[in-house]
C-alpha cells in the first residue's frame, strides 16, 4: 500500500477553501495518531485530522461517480476526519465530510456524505478502535 | 417548523421571491427545483454545514493541546 503522507491535488479544493488546490499530509510522530493537512500554497493554513478508522472501525464511505472520477480511482483510498478544537470542551471530528485521499493517484477530495449516519462535530473520545487502522 | 403537504408538480413561494417546486417524488428521494434571485445562494444544508465546520477546523489549538490529545489517543491505541 502507498504511504499516505505527501502532497495531494484537490481539484475542487475544500468547501470554504475552494482556491486551495494542493495539500500536504504529514504524520509527525509527536502527534500520532493525529496528522496534519497543510495547504501547499497558503502558509499557516492547516488542519488537524485523524483516520476515521481510528474513531469508527468499519466506517462506511460512499462515493458518487463524480467523486470517483476526481480521485482517479477508489482503490486503497484513505479517509481522514478533520478535527475542530473549540475554545472550550473536547475536540470534535467531522465524520460527515471526510477528506478522502488516494495515495496511488495523489488526488484528494472532501466527500460530503448526504445520507450519513455520521456527525459533523463528533466529540473526540480517547477510546481505541477495535482494530488498528488499515491505512 | 411549518409543515406543508405538496404533490409532484406543485410549488411553494418563500418570501414572494423564491419558488420551490416539487419536480419528482420517488420512494427514497424528492427532487426539488428552486427559482431564486441571483444573489440568493442555494446550497445543500450539509454543504453549508461543511463550510462552517472547515472554517472552524482551520483554527488550530496551541501545540500543547495538540500534543496532549495525541497522547491521550495513543494511550488507548492498539498500535502502541
Amino acid at each position: 500500500m502507498e504511504e499516505p503522507a505527501g502532497e495531494y491535488e484537490f481539484p475542487e479544493g475544500l468547501p470554504a477553501f475552494e482556491d486551495e488546490k494542493r495539500f500536504r499530509l504529514s504524520t509527525p510522530a509527536s502527534i500520532r495518531p493525529l496528522a496534519l493537512l497543510e495547504s501547499a500554497a497558503t502558509p499557516g493554513l492547516r488542519f488537524v485530522c485523524i483516520l476515521v478508522e481510528w474513531l469508527v472501525p468499519g466506517y462506511q464511505l460512499e462515493l458518487n461517480d463524480a467523486e470517483r472520477v476526481l480521485l482517479a480511482g477508489e482503490d486503497g483510498v484513505c479517509c481522514y476526519a478533520l478535527i475542530t478544537f473549540p475554545k472550550q470542551g473536547a475536540p470534535t471530528a467531522n465524520l460527515r465530510s471526510p477528506v478522502v485521499l488516494n495515495p496511488g493517484t495523489r488526488r484528494g477530495i472532501q466527500s460530503i456524505q448526504s445520507e450519513s449516519r455520521y456527525g459533523l462535530f463528533v466529540p473526540l473520545r480517547d477510546e481505541a478502535p477495535a482494530e488498528g487502522p488499515s491505512c | 417548523m411549518l409543515v406543508i403537504r405538496r404533490r409532484e408538480g406543485e410549488a411553494l413561494l418563500l418570501g414572494g421571491l423564491i419558488e420551490l417546486c416539487v419536480l419528482e417524488i420517488t420512494p427514497s428521494r424528492v427532487t426539488l427545483g428552486v427559482v431564486a434571485p441571483r444573489q440568493v445562494a442555494v446550497v445543500r444544508k450539509e454543504v453549508a454545514l461543511t463550510f462552517e465546520a472547515n472554517r472552524a477546523a482551520s483554527q488550530l489549538p496551541e501545540q500543547g493541546v495538540l500534543g496532549e490529545w495525541a497522547a491521550r489517543l495513543r494511550e488507548r491505541s492498539p498500535e502502541t
